[in-house]
C-alpha cells in the first residue's frame, strides 16, 4: 500500500498520544509499503531514516504475538542521540485480520522489559487504534481504485455509444434524427428528413423491417427490438439493433427508435469486406472459369479468367447471361443456352457438368471446356445461388504453370495480410499460416504447423463461456459441410501470454472440380477490443440502472458527444412520461426546461462544461408531462477525458417543488406574522413562564413608554399597577393549570412618567405539541382614554337623567293642558286598551263625564258591526306601525250612534310600550253624505239590474202567449181554408198579417234583449283562435238553407291561412246579420249574394256583396245607429238595430267595418279582422 | 196512430198545440209538469215527448235527466223553450234531448221536428 501525508498525520498525532501519556521519549511508527516496512512517524529519532537501521527488526514481524521485545546492542543505539539507556525495544505488531499479515508496527524504545498493566492497556489501546486508522484508510483506497475503474468503464461507454435516435412517423418518414446519424452515418440531418427509411435499409432486410412495424404499431406491447443493416452513405451497410417504440400522443402515433450499432457485426462487415476482396483476389487469379449467379440468374461475381476485361467483368456483375451479351454483341443463342442451364440446375437441384467447345476466333484453335454448374444450399437448403465453372480440358499443362505461379502469389499475399489465416487441410491440421496468425494466437511457428484446432496450447471458449464443442468448430464445420462457416465469435486462452484473445473466424472449404475437399481457409482477426468494450459497455449501462434504481433522484447521462440524454426510471416515473428506451435527444430534454430557466440553465451548464469543473450544479423548473413545472435541484459530475476535454455529464434531479413550497410558506407566514406582530393596533408581548418579557412589539413600547430592552428587564409585576397584579397573577396560575385557555381583564399599568394606563388586557398560554407550556402572549389595548370618556359621559348621564324627570314633568303637563282644550276626543288607553284618561270634550260629542268611561274599555261603546273592525285597530297600533286611522261607529250616551274616525299612536319610554292613545273626532256629517251617495249608487244599481231583468223577463215571458196567438191564429186559417165561407181571401190576409207582426215583435224582442245584455256588459266573449274561412262556409250553409226563394251566396276564397283571434258566437252572428240583410234587401232582384274572403298579410276581410236596392248616400252615414233604417226599406221587416250589435261586435273582435252602396245598384259591406297571431 | 205526449204549464198554449198536433194527425196525451210527465211516459208509451223547459215542480231538465236513466229512455225526447240563447239549445242536447224547438215555433217547424225524431 501507499501512505499519504493525510495518514502520517494522524499517526503521528497517535504516536504523540501515547508517548506522552507513557512518558517515552524515543518511538516510531511503520507501515508496509509495498512489502517493506517504513517508517511513517517517530518520536525523538531524528536521524533514523530506514527500518533497515535497527537490527533484527524482521523478528518483529515475524514474531507471532501482540508484542515484542528486543534486546539492543547498545553500540549500535549509541548513533541515536539519547537511546544511550535504552537498552530495550518493545514492538507491537499490527496485523490485518484476514492474513495476520503485518502491515504496521509501533516500536517503543524503553529503559525496561515490562511496562505496568495499565501501560500495556493504554499500548495496545494505540495499537488497536492504527489498526483501524489503517484498514480505514484501505478502504478507501479501495473505494477509490473501484469509483476510478468504473468511471473508466463509463468513460468507454460515453465514447463507444453509437445509438442512433429517430422518429418516423406511420408512413415510414423520418421526422426527427440525433445528431449520430451525421457522425456515425455520414448522412446530413436535412438529407434525409422527410425521406422514407426504405432508401437507407438493406434490400433483403426491407421486408422484415416493413413487417415489423406493421407488427408493431398493431400489438399491445408498444416496444420491440429489431435487427436490419442500414446504409452509410458511403454505401455500406451497418447492422443494428433497434428499440422501437409506438408512441400514441393526443392525436399524432408516430415510432420513435434507438438503432444501437452491432459492434461485431459491423465489425464482421468490414472483415466481409476484406475478405471478400481477399477471396476475389484469389479467385481471379484461378485459372479456372468462375462465375457466382444468384437465383435470379445475374452474375453476382465473374472471375477475371472467365472475363478478362476489367470493365466488362463489372459491368456484368447483376446482368443476367443473356443481357451480358447484348452488352458485348455476342450471339444471343450461346447467353440465352446457358441461361436454360442455369434455370435446369436451379430446377433440379443437382450440379450440371458439360462440355463445350469455343473456337478462338483469333487463332482459329478449338478448345474444349468442360464447364460445370454447382447449386449452392443454404442452411435451409434452400438454393442461394449458382457456382459455374469452366476448365480448359486441352491446355492442362500450360494452367499447371499458371496456378503455381498464381499459389506463390496468394501465399505472397496471405502472408502480408493483417487477419491470421490458417489453411488446413482436410485432416484439419494447419498446413499453412501467416505471420498475423501467429501473432494474434500467440503461438511459435512451430506450435502452428501440423496441429488441429484442438491445440494444447489454446483453450477455446464460446461466446457464452462454455467450452467450445470440436464439432463447432468452424473448420470441422466447414469440412463436414463443405460449405463456408461465417462470423464465428470465439475466445482463445493464450496460456502462454496468460491472457486470452477475442476472435472472429471464417472457414472456408475450397474443393477441387470434383467436389473433393481440397484444403479450408481459415480466417480470423482480433476482436478482442471491441469485445472488451462491448462488456464495459453493459457493464456502464448496468452501472446505471443500479445507480438510477437505487435513488429517489432522477439520474441522467448527457453524452455530450452524441448528444443524447439517457434518464433514469424515475424520470417516468416522477415526471409521468412515457418515455421507453430511456433515450432522449438533448433538445427534447432541453425544451422540458422552464423559459425563465433555460438561459442560466444552458449559460451555467456549457460554463462549466467549457472550464475545469467537475461539478455543476443548478436550480430549475422542469416541465412534467401533465404540464407542471416542477422545481428540480440538480447536481452533476462533469467527466472529462484525458485531454481535459467534457465527455459527458451525469447528474442527479432532485424535485424539490414541494420543498420549495414549504419554504416559501415558511417564510410567508413567518413574515405576516412579524408584519401581523409588530404593526398590530395592540401592544403585543411575548412573556416567558417566569413572567418576564421576551418580544415586545412596538405599540407595546408606546403604550408603556420603555424600550423592549427596559421592559425585559423586569418581572412583569413591575409594571403593573399593584392592586391589578394579585388578579393578574391567579388568572395566570389558573392558565397554567389548564383550567381556563385564556383570559381578558381590565388592567391598569404604569407608564414610565409613572402614570396609570387604562388597558384592556387578553392573555393566551401557548403550549407545545406535548401540551407543554411555553409561554404566554399578551396584548394590550389602551382604553385610558375610553375609561376617561366613560367616567365623563357617567357623570353626564346623571346630569341628564335628573333634567329629564323635570323636562318630562313639563311636557306631561303641556300635554294635558293641549288634550283638554281639544274639540276632538284625546283618550289614553294602556295596553289592555282600558281607558286611563279622557280629554273633556267627551261630554260635547258623547255625552259622556270622563269618570263614566275611564276605566272602561272602547270596546263597551263600539257599534256592533265594528266591533271586529275596532279590535284590529288596536292590534295595529300595538303590532305593526304603532298607528292607525279607521272610521268606527260608537254608542252617545243617549243610545245613538255616532261615526267617528280614530287616530291612534302607541307612546314608549325608553323603547318599550307603555299605552297608546287616541284621538277621536266626529264625521257623523260626512258620514252620513257618503252613505246617502253610496245609498243612491246602489238604488241605481238595483234599477239598472232590474230594467235588464225586465227586457230578459219581458222578451222570455212574452214568448208563450206569442206562440198561442200565433198558433191559434195558425190553426184558425187551417180550420178555415176549407170551409166554404165569403171573403175567404181577406180573413186568410189577415191571419197572415197577425203571424206576421207577432214575427215582428219577437224579432224586436230578440235584438233589444242582445242590445240590453251587451249593455250590461253580460255578453259572452270568448276569444280564440279560429278558421274564419271555415266559419263563414258554417254560416253560409245555414243561411243558403234559410232562403225560400233557392238563392245562394257565392264564395270566393283569396289566400290561406285565415286563422283568427275572435269569439266565435259573436262572429257567427255578424255574418248571418250581414247576409241576411244582404239577401232581405236584394229579394226583388232575384240576384244570388256574394261573400268573398281574403288574406293579406295583417288583415283578413270578409267582403259581402249584394245586388239589390242600395242605400240612399244621405242615410249611409247613420245606418250603424240604433233604430235607424234607410228611406227606402218601407215593407221590408226590420229593427234598425241589426247593425248597430253588428258594429258594436266587430269592434269587440278587434275588426272593423265600411260599408259601398250605391241606389239600385247594391251594397257591399266589408268587415276586417286582424290576423291571429301565434 | 203515433202518440206525443205534450208536457206544458200553460194551459192555452197546452191546448192550441194538441190542437195543431192533433190536426196533423197524432194522438196527443198531455201532462201539466215534470212529475206528472215521468207518470203518463209509463202509463200511455208515447212514440215521442214534446216537453217545455221552464216548470214549476219538474222543470224539463230535470225530467229529461229522470228519464235518460228509465227503462223508458229510447222515448225520444224534444225540448220546447222561450229561452233562446245558443247555451240553452246547446245544454238541451248535451243533457240528452234530440232536438230543440225555440218559441214561438211555426206549425211546419213543429211538424217537422215531430216528423224527424218520433217513433
Amino acid at each position: 500500500m501507499t501512505t499519504t501525508p493525510l495518514l502520517q498525520n494522524e499517526l503521528n498525532e497517535l504516536l504523540v498520544y501515547a508517548t506522552d501519556i507513557l512518558s517515552i521519549s524515543h518511538a516510531f511508527i511503520s507501515v508496509e509499503v509495498d512489502g517493506m516496512q517504513s517508517i511513517q512517524c517517530k518520536v525523538g529519532l531524528k536521524s533514523l531514516k530506514s527500518i533497515t537501521e535497527i537490527p533484527d527488526f524482521d523478528l518483529i514481524l515475524k514474531h507471532n504475538s501482540d508484542s515484542f521485545i528486543l534486546n539492543m546492542k547498545t553500540n549500535i543505539l549509541k548513533r541515536y542521540n539519547g537511546l544511550d539507556s535504552l537498552l530495550y525495544l518493545i514492538g507491537l505488531p499490527i496485523r490485518t485480520s484476514k492474513n495476520n499479515g503485518v502491515i504496521a508496527t509501533i516500536c517503543i524504545f524503553s529503559t525496561k522489559q515490562s511496562f505496568q498493566p495499565r501501560e500495556w492497556i493504554t499500548l495496545h489501546h494505540v495499537q488497536s487504534q492504527i489498526a483501524s486508522i489503517l484498514a480505514l484508510y484501505n478502504e478507501n483506497e479501495y473505494l477509490k481504485n473501484a469509483f476510478e475503474l468504473k468511471e473508466l468503464h463509463s468513460q468507454s461507454f460515453i465514447s463507444n455509444a453509437k445509438e442512433l435516435y429517430y422518429h418516423l412517423d406511420l408512413k415510414g418518414t423520418f421526422t426527427h434524427l440525433s445528431e449520430n446519424w451525421n457522425k456515425l452515418m455520414g448522412y446530413t440531418i436535412n438529407e434525409l428528413l422527410g425521406k422514407s427509411y426504405h432508401s437507407l435499409i438493406y434490400p433483403d432486410d426491407l421486408s422484415s423491417c416493413e413487417l415489423f412495424l406493421d407488427y408493431l404499431f398493431k400489438s399491445e406491447n408498444s416496444t420491440k427490438e429489431h435487427t436490419f443493416r442500414i446504409k452509410k452513405k458511403d454505401g455500406n451497410y451497418i447492422w443494428f439493433n433497434s428499440t422501437i417504440t409506438v408512441i400514441r400522443t393526443n392525436n399524432i402515433v408516430f415510432f420513435s427508435g434507438v438503432a444501437r450499432e452491432i459492434i461485431k457485426y459491423a465489425w464482421g462487415e468490414d472483415t466481409l469486406r476484406e475478405q471478400k476482396k481477399f477471396y476475389e483476389n484469389i479467385l481471379n487469379e484461378l485459372p479456372l472459369e468462375l462465375a457466382v449467379y444468384d437465383t435470379n440468374l445475374r452474375y453476382r461475381f465473374v472471375n477475371s479468367a472467365a472475363i478478362q476485361d476489367e470493365k466488362l467483368r463489372k459491368a456484368a456483375i447483376g446482368k443476367t447471361n443473356l443481357e451480358y451479351e447484348q452488352l458485348t454483341d455476342r450471339n444471343l443463342s450461346f447467353g440465352l443456352n446457358r441461361q436454360l442451364k442455369i434455370e435446369e440446375t436451379i430446377a433440379s437441384k443437382q450440379a450440371l457438368e458439360w462440355v463445350e467447345e469455343m473456337i478462338n476466333k483469333k487463332t482459329g484453335e478449338y478448345n474444349y471446356f468442360n464447364r460445370r454448374l454447382n447449386p449452392v444450399f443454404n442452411s435451409k437448403g434452400i438454393i442461394e445461388m449458382v457456382i459455374g465453372s469452366a476448365e480448359v480440358i486441352n491446355k492442362s499443362t500450360f494452367i499447371d504453370k499458371q496456378s503455381e505461379s498464381n499459389k506463390k502469389l496468394i501465399t505472397n499475399n496471405i502472408h502480408n495480410l493483417a487477419i491470421g489465416i490458417l489453411i488446413y487441410n482436410k485432416d484439419s491440421e494447419v498446413i499453412d499460416y501467416n505471420s498475423a496468425a501467429c501473432e494474434i494466437l500467440g503461438l511459435t511457428h512451430e506450435e502452428l504447423l501440423g496441429r488441429t484446432s484442438l491445440n494444447k496450447h489454446l483453450q477455446i471458449i464460446q461466446e457464452d463461456g462454455s467450452p467450445f464443442l470440436y464439432k463447432n468448430f468452424p473448420v470441422s464445420k466447414a469440412i463436414e459441410k463443405l460449405l463456408p462457416v461465417n462470423n464465428t465469435v470465439m475466445r482463445v486462452s493464450r496460456p502462454k501470454n496468460n491472457d486470452s484473445v477475442w476472435i472472429l473466424v471464417d472457414a472456408i472449404p475450397i474443393c477441387d472440380s470434383k467436389k473433393k475437399l481440397l484444403y479450408v481457409v481459415c480466417s480470423f482477426n482480433d476482436i478482442t477490443k471491441q469485445k472488451n468494450t462491448e462488456k464495459a459497455l453493459e457493464l456502464s449501462n448496468e452501472r446505471f440502472e443500479n445507480v438510477s434504481n437505487a435513488t429517489s433522484d432522477i439520474i441522467w447521462e448527457w453524452d455530450i458527444l452524441t448528444d443524447l440524454v439517457i434518464v433514469s426510471d424515475s424520470f417516468t416515473q416522477q415526471f409521468g412520461y412515457s418515455l421507453k428506451g430511456k433515450i432522449l435527444n438533448t433538445d427534447d430534454f432541453l425544451q422540458n426546461i422552464h423559459l425563465e430557466d433555460y438561459a442560466t440553465y444552458t449559460e451555467s451548464l456549457y460554463k462549466s462544461i467549457e472550464s475545469t469543473d467537475f461539478n455543476w450544479e443548478s436550480v430549475y423548473k422542469f416541465r412534467k408531462a401533465n404540464g407542471q413545472y416542477a422545481t428540480v435541484k440538480d447536481k452533476a459530475i462533469i467527466i472529462r477525458d484525458v485531454n481535459g476535454k467534457a465527455t459527458r455529464v451525469v447528474g442527479a434531479m432532485n424535485d424539490i417543488t414541494s420543498e420549495i413550497k414549504l419554504q416559501n410558506e415558511f417564510e410567508h407566514s413567518e413574515k405576516q406574522f412579524k408584519e401581523a406582530f409588530n404593526n398590530s393596533g395592540a401592544g403585543m408581548a411575548i412573556i416567558d413562564l417566569n413572567g418576564f418579557v421576551k418580544v415586545a412589539n412596538t405599540q407595546i413600547v408606546k403604550i408603556l413608554g420603555y424600550s423592549e430592552k427596559e421592559l425585559s428587564k423586569h418581572h412583569f409585576s413591575y409594571f403593573c399597577f399593584p392592586e391589578d397584579a394579585a388578579l393578574d397573577l391567579q388568572n395566570r396560575n389558573a392558565l397554567l393549570s389548564g383550567e381556563i385557555s385564556n383570559y381578558s381583564i381590565e388592567k391598569r399599568y404604569i407608564d414610565k412618567n409613572g402614570s396609570t394606563v387604562f388597558t384592556l388586557l387578553f392573555v393566551s398560554l401557548i403550549r407545545s405539541v406535548t401540551n407543554e407550556p411555553l409561554h404566554f402572549i399578551a396584548q394590550i389595548i389602551d382604553i385610558t382614554q375610553k375609561k376617561e370618556i366613560e367616567q365623563v359621559n357617567k357623570e353626564l348621564v346623571e346630569e341628564n337623567n335628573k333634567n329629564r324627570v323635570l323636562q318630562l314633568n313639563e311636557a306631561k303637563n303641556m300635554y294635558r293642558l293641549l288634550a283638554d282644550n281639544m274639540v276632538d276626543l284625546i283618550c289614553v288607553h294602556n295596553l289592555n286598551g282600558i281607558l286611563h284618561y279622557v280629554s273633556p270634550s267627551i261630554f260635547n260629542i258623547f255625552g259622556y263625564n270622563d269618570y263614566e268611561v275611564i276605566g272602561k274599555s272602547a270596546e263597551d261603546f263600539v257599534h256592533p258591526d265594528e266591533k271586529k273592525l275596532l279590535k284590529r285597530c288596536i292590534e295595529n297600533i300595538l303590532a305593526e306601525n304603532g298607528k292607525t286611522n279607521a272610521k268606527i261607529r260608537f254608542r252617545k250616551k243617549n243610545n245613538k250612534y255616532l261615526w267617528c274616525e280614530i287616530k291612534g299612536n302607541l307612546v314608549k319610554e325608553n323603547g318599550v310600550p307603555i299605552s297608546f292613545h287616541t284621538s277621536t273626532r266626529d264625521i257623523s256629517v260626512s258620514k252620513n253624505a257618503e252613505m246617502a251617495i253610496e245609498k243612491t249608487l246602489q238604488r241605481e244599481r238595483e234599477l239598472n239590474e232590474l230594467r235588464a231583468n225586465l227586457v230578459s223577463t219581458i222578451s222570455h215571458e212574452f214568448r208563450t202567449p206569442m206562440t198561442t196567438i200565433r198558433s191559434s191564429a195558425e190553426l184558425i186559417a187551417l180550420y178555415l181554408k176549407n170551409q166554404p165561407i165569403e171573403n175567404q181571401e181577406l180573413v186568410q190576409k189577415r191571419i197572415a198579417t197577425i203571424k206576421g207582426e207577432i214575427d215582428r215583435i219577437v224579432a224586436l224582442m230578440n235584438t233589444v234583449l242582445v242590445i240590453s245584455k251587451d249593455d250590461l256588459g253580460k255578453t259572452d266573449f270568448e276569444p280564440l283562435i279560429f278558421d274564419l274561412k271555415q266559419t263563414c262556409i258554417d254560416v253560409v250553409e245555414i243561411c243558403d238553407f234559410d232562403q225560400k226563394d233557392g238563392r245562394k251566396v257565392n264564395i270566393i276564397i283569396v289566400g290561406s291561412n285565415f286563422a283568427v283571434f275572435a269569439d266565435k258566437n259573436l262572429m257567427e252572428y255578424i255574418f248571418l246579420n250581414l247576409l241576411n240583410n244582404a239577401f232581405k234587401y236584394s229579394k226583388e232582384s232575384g240576384k244570388e249574394v256574394d261573400l268573398k274572403i281574403t288574406k293579406t298579410i295583417d288583415f283578413i276581410s270578409v267582403e259581402i256583396t249584394d245586388y239589390g236596392l242600395g242605400i240612399p248616400e244621405v242615410d249611409q252615414d247613420k245606418l250603424f245607429n240604433t233604430f235607424f233604417r234607410a228611406s227606402n226599406t218601407h215593407g221590408i221587416q226590420g229593427t234598425g238595430l241589426g247593425l248597430y250589435i253588428v258594429k258594436t261586435f266587430t269592434e269587440r273582435n278587434g275588426g272593423t267595418i265600411s260599408l259601398k252602396s250605391k241606389l239600385g245598384t247594391g251594397t257591399v259591406v266589408n268587415v276586417q279582422f286582424p290576423v291571429a297571431k301565434y | 196512430m203515433k202518440k206525443i205526449l205534450l208536457i206544458e204549464d200553460d194551459y192555452n198554449l197546452r191546448e192550441t198545440t194538441v190542437e195543431l198536433l192533433k190536426f196533423k194527425g197524432y194522438d196527443v196525451v198531455e201532462a201539466n209538469n215534470g212529475v206528472e210527465g215521468l207518470e203518463k211516459v209509463s202509463r200511455e208509451l208515447p212514440h215521442l215527448i214534446l216537453c217545455d223547459i221552464m216548470m214549476p215542480k219538474m222543470d224539463g231538465y230535470e225530467f229529461l235527466k229522470v228519464h235518460i236513466s228509465s227503462v223508458f229512455n229510447t222515448i225520444p225526447v224534444l225540448l220546447v223553450s222561450a229561452r233562446t240563447e245558443p247555451n240553452v239549445r246547446d245544454n238541451s242536447i248535451k243533457s240528452g234531448a234530440k232536438g230543440f224547438i225555440p218559441k214561438p215555433f211555426h206549425i211546419e217547424e213543429l211538424h217537422e221536428m215531430v216528423q224527424l225524431f218520433i217513433l
